[in-house]
């Protein structure tokens, strides 16, 4: 009480002060206001927040809620139609249209397939990398090359070695005495020549994850197992996985999320979607309803099952990893 | 079971991390490893763990030699300085872990990890994991695990270092009283005196790969075997003057460049002429007669230290440190005269630290 009270009377003195120029009264208290509005912590978070709320809500949560919007109706650029809304008869043309059917199913199997692949690859590679062994920052450095490559250049660099005349896989194969593949053109093929090389470009980032996440790991808790007498296995089992879980679980779900949302580069540049949509994902698939067609509001709907598949998607993972 | 090394050497490239070390770690030990930061302390514990392997020399526990032994077959259990436990685990996990990977059944590690949680008073933490505990839990969880295997020698690897000074002390004495109750061969790392001399039945003493002297707390305090010793053991620290021995008339005495002290004639062994005089500062006394071995000083800096004072003197450039019984007054600048207890006098060949 009597520190509020002695508060206002220095400020008063003050006042007094300066009286003679009533510009400065005014402007002290406006400025003791304002000081006071930014002590308060509230306030000031919010401020602290404010610019980056802007930002998300232009680039994220608009066009979010544009998108949403523009699923409920329909909107034919191509033939200079009026946006009018449809309610939710976008959504339920995909779910009766055996080519997006067909699309979400192959995006699915492609996620489903690389991804486990990526991680046992990565996490294959990270202990063996993580053993004290010559030349490691050479491994490591070609290990982490694709990741550095392009996606674009890694469809072109595949699609070459794919080629059925000029490839190099062909002859590579016929070494063994099998006879040439069409790798990119045979419909029962494409999606698995579509996954290899996913699989070798990203393969090498759950790698690095992987591996920053072996080195974190006390060596203490081997030496302590060793005297225990662990198994190389054991070892694996209760030391290594559970110590490195928390960072297996963020790069699984990083890859889950960018193969089911993302692929776009490495198919585009490798088969197009072709042949017959037998590799036609979801990414792709969305661009060409779209941005070909433009058909914005079937474009909106496919967009907004991809997100609601992913959102999915994450929950079962994360349930999955949690035991 | 005893623990024994032979010429153990171990390098680290160019560094000797432990020099030519015998060492014999008796039956029911408590051996403190003492040592100053680098000295190799770890690496004599990691050589008998069996997580090194020694360049040369022959490592015995009990009678069986280890040296090509893995470490689960040395039946021995370490704790470690960082406790190694695995924060993904539940206390009771923890400790089991060690029999869950020795296959023993199910039922008889109940048993024991529960009888081990009595034993450490733990027993209300067993379903916590190891981040949800403070300092001396986790301590005490890492020597449960320890425990658990019932292990012919424990080693410890400065279990203490991670806790504050007074759970410290706390822990000191119920590391004792479990050793006193286990009677299980011991090898305690610390580079800490006091710990060392508190807890150790027998102590090592380490320099740069070297072992300098093992004894009892009691003879390396009363007897250091060279100067090394005589000031790492021992606070405040041990005075000590670089001087020679000179004899005259039959009389050993030592010439420091501050003063002149006769010794006992007991002393004449020493070969070396070049030497180091030491003095605990509790054996520095008041000389009160008119005797001619007095040194005078003046008092420099008065330290209380609840009973006892520390009192910094100084004879010239020589400064000396004095403790005696607060009962009497002293003033900064007070002129005195000193004299160093009989058959307290420590000489060592070649110049002090
Ligand atoms: N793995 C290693 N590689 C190279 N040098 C090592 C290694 N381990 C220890 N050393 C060296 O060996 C010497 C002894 O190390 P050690 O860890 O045994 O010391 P310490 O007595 O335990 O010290 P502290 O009290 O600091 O723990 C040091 O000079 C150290 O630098
Ligand atoms: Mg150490």
């Amino acid at each position: 009480m009597s520190e509020a009270g002695s508060r206002r009377s220095k400020v008063k003195n003050y006042g007094e002060k300066i009286i003679n120029s009533d510009k400065f009264i005014v402007i002290g208290i406006n400025l003791r206001g304002f000081h006071q509005f930014l002590r308060s912590k509230k306030t000031l978070g919010l401020l602290f927040v404010l610019p980056a709320v802007v930002v998300l809500f232009l680039v994220f949560i608009y066009p979010l809620i544009y998108n949403v919007d523009l699923s409920f109706n329909q909107w034919r650029l191509a033939i200079g139609e009026e946006k009018h809304y449809v309610g939710l008869s976008n959504y339920s043309y995909n779910f009766s249209d055996p080519l997006f059917q067909k699309v979400l199913k192959n995006t699915l199997i492609f996620t489903a397939v690389s991804v486990p692949l990526e991680v046992v690859i990565g996490l294959g590679l990270a202990l063996l990398i993580s053993r004290k062994i010559r030349g490691r920052s050479i491994f490591l450095a070609i290990l982490c090359l694709p990741m550095m490559v392009a996606p674009v250049i890694v469809g072109l660099t595949w699609r070459w070695l794919y080629a059925w005349d000029y490839g190099l896989l062909n002859p590579l194969i016929g070494v063994f005495g099998m006879g040439p593949t069409n790798w990119l053109a045979d419909p029962s093929i494409a999606m698995f020549s579509v996954i290899v090389a996913d699989v070798w470009a990203m393969a090498p980032f759950v790698f690095l994850f992987c591996y920053a996440g072996l080195r974190m790991v006390p060596q203490e808790r081997y030496e302590s197992a060793e005297i225990d007498g662990v198994s190389s296995w054991q070892k694996f089992r209760y030391i290594t996985l559970p110590s490195i879980k928390g960072i297996l679980v963020i790069a699984i779900l990083i890859r889950a999320m960018d193969a089911f949302t993302k692929i776009f580069d490495v198919v585009y540049t490798l088969t197009g979607g072709g042949p017959a949509y037998a590799t036609e994902v979801l990414p792709v698939y969305t661009y060409r309803v779209g941005l070909i067609f433009f058909r914005l509001g079937r474009g909106a709907s496919i967009a907004m099952i991809t997100l609601l598949v992913t959102i999915v998607m994450i929950l079962i993972i994360r349930k999955i990893m949690k035991r | 079971m005893k623990v024994t090394l032979e010429q153990v050497t171990k390098k680290f490239g160019k560094t000797i991390a432990v020099d030519n070390m015998n060492l014999e770690i008796r039956e029911r030990d408590f051996l403190v490893l003492l040592g100053p930061s680098g000295c190799g302390k770890t690496t004599t514990l990691r050589l008998i763990a069996g997580l090194e392997t020694s360049d040369s020399g022959n490592i015995y526990i009990g009678d069986t030699l280890v040296n090509d032994l893995p470490p689960k077959d040395r039946n021995i259990a370490m704790v470690f300085q960082s406790y190694a436990l695995y924060p993904y685990m539940s206390v009771y996990d923890n400790i089991a872990f060690p029999l869950k990977i020795r296959k023993v059944p199910r039922e008889e590690i109940r048993k024991r990890v529960r009888n081990i949680a009595e034993l450490l008073k733990i027993e209300e933490l067993l379903s916590r994991k190891p981040g949800q505990l403070s300092g001396g839990q986790r301590q005490r969880v890492a020597l449960g695990r320890a425990m658990v295997r019932e292990p012919d020698v424990f080693l410890m690897d400065e279990p203490l270092s991670n806790l504050d000074a007074k759970l410290r002390i706390h822990m000191r004495g119920e590391l004792k009283k479990m050793h006193q109750r286990l009677r299980t061969t011991t090898i305690y790392v610390t580079h800490d005196q006091a710990e060392a001399m508190s807890m150790a039945t027998r102590i090592a003493i380490m320099d740069r790969g070297v072992l300098q002297q093992v004894g009892s707390p009691k003879e390396v305090y009363d007897h250091p075997a060279n100067a090394f010793v005589g000031g790492f053991i021992g606070s405040p620290p041990m005075n000590m003057w670089e001087g020679d021995l000179v004899e005259k008339n039959g009389k050993l005495k030592i010439d420091t460049s501050f003063f002149s002290y006769p010794l006992p004639p007991d002393l004449k062994e020493i070969a070396a002429s070049k030497v180091t005089l030491g003095v605990r500062p509790e054996d520095v006394t008041i000389d009160k007669e008119k005797g001619s071995n007095a040194i005078k000083v003046r008092i420099d800096v008065i330290e209380p230290m609840g009973r006892e004072l520390l009192v910094t003197l100084v004879s010239g450039d020589a400064t000396i440190k004095m403790i005696t019984p607060s009962d009497r007054t002293f003033r900064i600048g007070d002129k005195l005269k000193i004299k160093f207890k009989e058959g307290k006098l420590h000489i060592f060949e070649g110049k002090p630290l």
